[in-house]
């Protein structure tokens, strides 16, 4: 299938600076056509003088002329490329406007399974990249090709054998050209694979410093980096290497527009045809356009740096949105329900993830997922919180398939912990208030101190009023998590999924994030994606998973004594938590 | 700009002389550029002679030009050629060297050095930073030196012609560069608030991804939009601010340029006008009036980017003059595997971190390091490897003072397990064998049975030769610490340094990981910052650290009598380990 045209993909961005736009490309029209009139002033200067008796004041009058054609052609410029530069960066900021939207509007999943960097990559690095051909291109372009055809055009008045005399580099240079292009595409994807291979071992070098010190495997690791830095070296100056003779050969011949001009027009006076005058205008006006034509070559290039960069931003534009409703529901009860529900990354049946499963969380109680790694539990939770929807079956929150619940609706139901602990750039109290905007002062602060954060925060500088912005660097990655515990404890949302394995990330604090967990989840429909079975052998109902189906569900007791799994991963915990470092038995 | 240029060719070190060799090509081919326009002179000179009937045209003449032309042309493509063949691959050539020369910085300065400029700034630097330099230092040599090459032999065969007209145009190319010098110190003066602009974006687009989960959550969508939305505003308006800046400075170097080669044209036509100028010269002097500049002209963009080159370089430079940590070090072989701090106090920048720190840890022990957040844990143990030097008092392993030992030789005798595991693209024996580079594939798969991980590694696609991380070879959190841990098992260094984790990264091979470590510390002098309850009760020793102070000391049935820290921390463990929802 035909990709979108980048062009096409560009100015549909461009909408609000159509007439910046338009405006750009007729000043650089403008400074084109007063850029020609200073060779109508020396053709009249030497028409003066070719005639016999020059008259001095119509010399200086098209020196002034010539003068101020040139000021007007460089004011015009100036505000062409002003206003194309205003265009450019307006679509740059469009493109990346669109973008941010377009990621917000996707499955939350599909956002979180890249990674933030490449996805900044696009959104800052990419885009930017389109910013200076794209300002040049826009008056450039059409002026620079407008320049050879207005002379084209004069000389075919002229004299058509003088017009075609002109043009008879571009030919040659234009086979000289195509020759180097001719495997340009294959030749710059190896090129890009080759420069991605140096930069990924030059990164891994850097990171892993730290291992390849402890190892003192400095030497050999560098004979490697070293290795991959010379071979990309060689393969790129092969590659140029190989176009330098065409290239330098184009574009010595592309601007040496005398080469037909002068013998041609030598040649046409000679037979009578061409007078001394007209003559010097044509070998003039050549020397005039082997800037523009020199100009685009250049474009070439430019082109299609802009047009892979729109083809990255066009791939994550074309994310599918999740579907979603306008309406609120009533929902009065908060039990989930999962009926046959199958999943998987790319809605093929082999991949599955889950392979219809049904199960049942009931409301109020506590309720654990427990099972080898790999066997589908923090998928369940993250298509509760409906970060994808399900490839097959349904999903239902007290009755209501949850994709008739509107997704704010959806994020009003369900909490869900995880080691996320983003602050947004208000004070920390309007942080935490975020979890219910109706919450008074007293509220937020019995929440803060539900969540083990009242006494950190009275201790900042500012207290509550400290923005969390100024207080992010001083705050650790356990306090932020209990400031948002506390935002949760305030939203009060009638089902909480906890995924412990990312709960915990500060171990020195753990007693304290366990203890505004306790106080967040009390009286919840509680779902626990649970590792350590100790924190979940109290639960209501544990569910135990594996490859994607129920193998079994029941309390602690009843599964220790009916399933295998379960007590063997029992045991195994129990081990492990008795075991210690430095210990001389091992096995 | 000139400065800049001079610190780029003398950055390309050993090519320098190529770059001037290349300085000749360009001369030579600026000559072959000028000589068109000498051959239309001569032709309209025949035509005029012609037209005033002083002589007639010979059809001969047309041969002659059109061969010359031909000749102008070849000897064109082959100086540029030759300038391209010696000059442009400097770039390339310089990089490569550049890269190599960093890439040998890095293995010798302390860690420390990476803690303090980040990892993906030193990366950057090695990578984007440099592919910059190498698509544009030569590129850049070449518009701004050769441009003025060509423009002052246009202006030399002017003046061979017309002193006077020669002289306008020197005037013409002085002033242009005073309006380009202009440009330049603005740029200079922007580029931070550039960076400032894109560094704002880039930290509001990170943080709009990363907080996208919560911003959903409480639907603050509308809010979220709004702050990215000022960010990218801000930044567009900062760039046109600055475009607008630029954009009279540089019509003016274009002005000043056109108008003196007006100039030219008016002088030219007076003198002839005179009588002291024969016509075809002044057709010369016309036709050289349009293109005489062309080379400067396009020198604007050139001052933007060597602006960046110029940071660039600077970067680099602070690189390269990182200390190397161990110049005067000595290859030592330890007689035992002792380690005594003896009164140690140590800062990362200003504030200390360690305060008079002494202990022992004699060979063959286990030392729980405990303490709350910010003690000082950490940094113990980055000093035994010397990841960093004392400021005050010693470390010493083995009874040898650290710093009198080469890095190598001091961390041969030293295996670390870090939380954050870094395995490399390569295949599972490779990664392994770091271990022990003379290691036989018996002794890999040996060391790998032990850290129990031969049974997964059979399993996957390719055995012991899977590459990591490619194609249906994602390995658990669990599986690569474990497979970091047999690469430590088969260097078998005498002092074992472990950071244990409470919430392991695999909780349902937790067991595994244990019986992995176990295996790695057998007789072992193992030091670990310690969180398990378990461990701390079997260690031979137990450091309590807070606030950079060693406050307690002994085993857990001394310290667990004394009223102190120790205690508080071990029921804050003892909770935390019995915890259990609901």
């Amino acid at each position: 299938m035909k990709q979108k045209s980048w062009i096409s993909i560009v100015f549909s961005f461009a909408a609000q600076c159509r007439l910046k736009i338009i405006l750009s490309v007729l000043c650089a029209i403008i400074s084109v056509i007063a850029g020609l009139v200073p060779y109508l002033s020396v053709y009249q200067i030497i028409t003066q003088f070719i005639g016999g008796a020059p008259i001095m004041e119509t010399v200086w009058m098209w020196c002034w002329i010539g003068l101020g054609a040139y000021a007007l052609r460089f004011v015009f410029y100036g505000i062409s490329t002003t206003l194309s530069h205003i265009s450019a960066y307006t679509i740059l900021e469009n493109i990346r406007l669109s973008l941010a939207q377009r990621l917000m509007k996707a499955p939350l999943g599909t956002v979180l399974g890249e990674s933030v960097g490449k996805l900044k990559n696009v959104l800052v690095d990419r885009v930017e990249t389109i910013e200076l051909p794209l300002a040049h291109m826009i008056p450039e372009c059409i002026s620079n090709l407008l320049l050879p055809i207005a002379v084209f055009i004069y000389l075919v008045c002229v004299d058509w054998r003088m017009a075609l005399s002109m043009l008879i580099t571009v030919p040659i240079a234009f086979v000289a050209y195509a020759m180097m292009m001719k495997n340009f595409n294959q030749q710059y994807a190896d090129y890009m694979e080759s420069n991605n291979y140096v930069n990924g071992v030059i990164v891994e070098y850097v990171e892993g410093i730290e291992v390849i010190k402890a190892f003192n495997q400095s030497s050999t690791s560098y004979e490697k980096f070293a290795h991959a830095v010379e071979s990309f070296k060689d393969y790129t100056l092969k590659w140029y290497q190989s176009t330098w003779k065409l290239m330098n050969f184009g574009s010595a011949v592309l601007p040496s527009t005398f080469l037909g001009t002068l013998p041609v027009g030598l040649l046409l006076y000679y037979n009578g045809t061409l007078t001394p005058q007209d003559l010097v205008i044509c070998l003039i006006l050549s020397l005039g356009i082997v800037g523009p034509l020199m100009n685009f070559t250049t474009y070439v290039n430019e082109m299609k740096t802009v047009e892979y960069a729109v083809h990255d931003v066009d791939k994550l534009l074309s994310v599918s949105e999740l579907p979603d409703e306008k309406t609120d529901v009533r929902l009065t009860h908060y039990d989930i329900h999962l009926q046959e529900v199958a999943f998987s990354y790319d809605q093929t049946q082999e991949n599955n993830v889950l392979s219809h499963i049904s199960l049942d969380i009931p409301e109020g109680k506590f309720t654990a997922l427990v099972g080898p790694s790999g066997g589908g539990k923090s998928t369940i939770a993250r298509l509760i919180a409906r970060f994808w929807d399900v490839s097959d079956g349904s999903i239902t929150i007290g009755g209501t398939d949850i994709r008739k619940i509107p997704l704010s609706q959806l994020a009003d139901t369900v909490s869900f912990v995880t080691q996320d602990n983003f602050l947004f750039n208000c004070s920390i109290k309007e942080n935490i208030r975020l979890g219910n905007p109706q919450a008074s002062d007293e509220e937020v602060f019995a929440a803060a101190k539900a969540a083990c954060c009242d006494e950190f925060i009275l201790n900042l500088e500012h207290g509550y009023d400290t923005m969390a912005g100024d207080a992010g660097n001083r705050l650790s990655g356990g306090e932020k998590q209990r400031i948002s515990i506390a935002r949760m404890i305030l939203k009060n949302s009638p089902i909480v999924i906890l995924d412990e394995a990312t709960a915990f990330t500060d171990q020195e604090n753990e007693e304290k994030i366990q203890r505004s967990i306790a106080a967040l989840t009390k009286g919840k429909t509680l779902l626990v994606i649970a590792h350590r079975l100790s924190t979940i052998k109290n639960a209501d109902q544990i569910i135990v998973l594996k490859e994607g189906e129920v193998q079994a569900s029941g309390t602690h007791q009843e599964l220790l004594a009916e399933n295998s799994l379960y007590r063997d991963m029992w045991n195994a915990h129990i081990g492990a938590k008795n075991w210690s470092a430095g210990s001389k038995e091992g096995r | 700009m000139f400065k800049i240029v001079k610190r780029l060719i003398d950055w390309t070190g050993q090519y320098k002389k190529r770059i001037y060799i290349g300085f000749i090509y360009a001369f030579l081919h600026s000559i072959f550029t000028a000589i068109p326009i000498m051959l239309a002179t001569y032709g309209l000179s025949a035509v005029l002679d012609d037209f005033n009937g002083k002589s007639e045209l010979n059809p001969a003449t047309i041969w002659l030009l059109l061969i010359a032309m031909i000749v102008s042309v070849l000897g064109r493509f082959l100086f540029s050629y030759l300038r391209a063949i010696t000059q442009d691959s400097v770039g390339y050539e310089a990089t490569a060297a550049e890269r190599i020369r960093l890439g040998d910085i890095l293995k010798r300065v302390s860690l420390g050095f990476f803690s303090q400029n980040n990892m993906g700034k030193l990366s950057s630097a090695v990578t984007t930073d440099l592919s910059f330099m190498e698509m544009f230092a030569t590129n850049m040599i070449n518009t701004v030196v050769n441009g003025y090459i060509t423009v002052i032999v246009l202006i030399l065969c002017l003046a061979f012609y017309c002193p006077l007209a020669g002289f306008i145009s020197l005037i013409g190319v002085l002033l242009s560069a005073l309006f380009l010098n202009l440009l330049e110190k603005h740029s200079h003066k922007n580029a931070p608030v550039h960076q400032k602009a894109q560094d704002d974006m880039v930290e509001s687009s990170i943080e709009y991804l990363r907080g996208m989960q919560v911003v959903k959550a409480f639907k603050q969508d509308g809010v979220a939009i709004e702050g990215i939305r000022k960010a990218y505003s801000d930044s567009k308006k900062i760039n046109i601010k600055i475009e607008k800046e630029y954009m009279p400075y540089n019509c003016l170097h274009l002005f000043s340029l056109k108008a003196v080669s007006i100039a030219v044209v008016a002088v030219s036509a007076w003198l002839t006008y005179c009588g002291s100028m024969d016509l075809p010269v002044m057709l010369m002097m016309d036709m050289f009036s349009f293109m005489i500049f062309s080379s400067v002209e396009a020198m604007n963009n050139a001052a933007h980017v060597l602006e960046i080159i110029d940071a660039t370089l600077s970067k680099l430079k602070r690189i390269e003059n990182a200390n190397v940590i161990d110049k005067d070090g000595q290859d030592i072989k330890l007689k035992n595997a002792d380690i005594q701090f003896d009164n140690v106090s140590f800062a990362y920048d200003e504030k200390p971190v360690l305060k008079n720190v002494s202990f022992q840890i004699p060979q063959g022990s286990t030392t729980a390091i405990v303490g709350p957040s910010g003690s000082g844990k950490t940094t113990i143990c980055n000093l035994i490897a010397r990841f960093y030097d004392v400021n005050a008092g010693t470390v010493s392993v083995g009874t040898v003072d650290v710093r009198r030992m080469t890095c190598d030789s001091l961390l041969s005798n030293i295996s670390m397990v870090f939380q954050k595991v870094y395995l490399f693209h390569d295949t599972v024996e490779n990664n392994i064998r770091f271990g022990n580079p003379a290691a036989t594939h018996e002794e890999i798969v040996e060391a790998a049975k032990k850290a129990r991980c031969h049974d997964f590694i059979e399993q996957l696609p390719d055995g012991y030769n899977t590459v990591i991380g490619e194609g249906g070879s994602t390995l658990s959190g669990g599986e690569k610490q474990r497979i970091s841990i047999a690469r430590a098992i088969l260097k078998n260094a005498s002092i074992v340094i472990l950071d244990e984790a409470t919430a392991s990264i695999d909780p349902e091979n937790e067991h595994l990981i244990q019986q992995a470590i176990s295996e790695l510390t057998v007789g072992k002098t193992v030091i670990v910052i310690a969180h398990r309850l378990a461990t701390i009760e079997h260690a031979d020793q137990i450091l309590v650290v807070d606030a950079g102070q060693i406050v307690q000391q002994g085993t857990h049935t001394e310290l667990i009598q004394q009223n102190g820290l120790y205690r508080r921390f071990i029921d804050i463990r003892e909770q935390a380990e019995g915890w259990s929802i609901a």
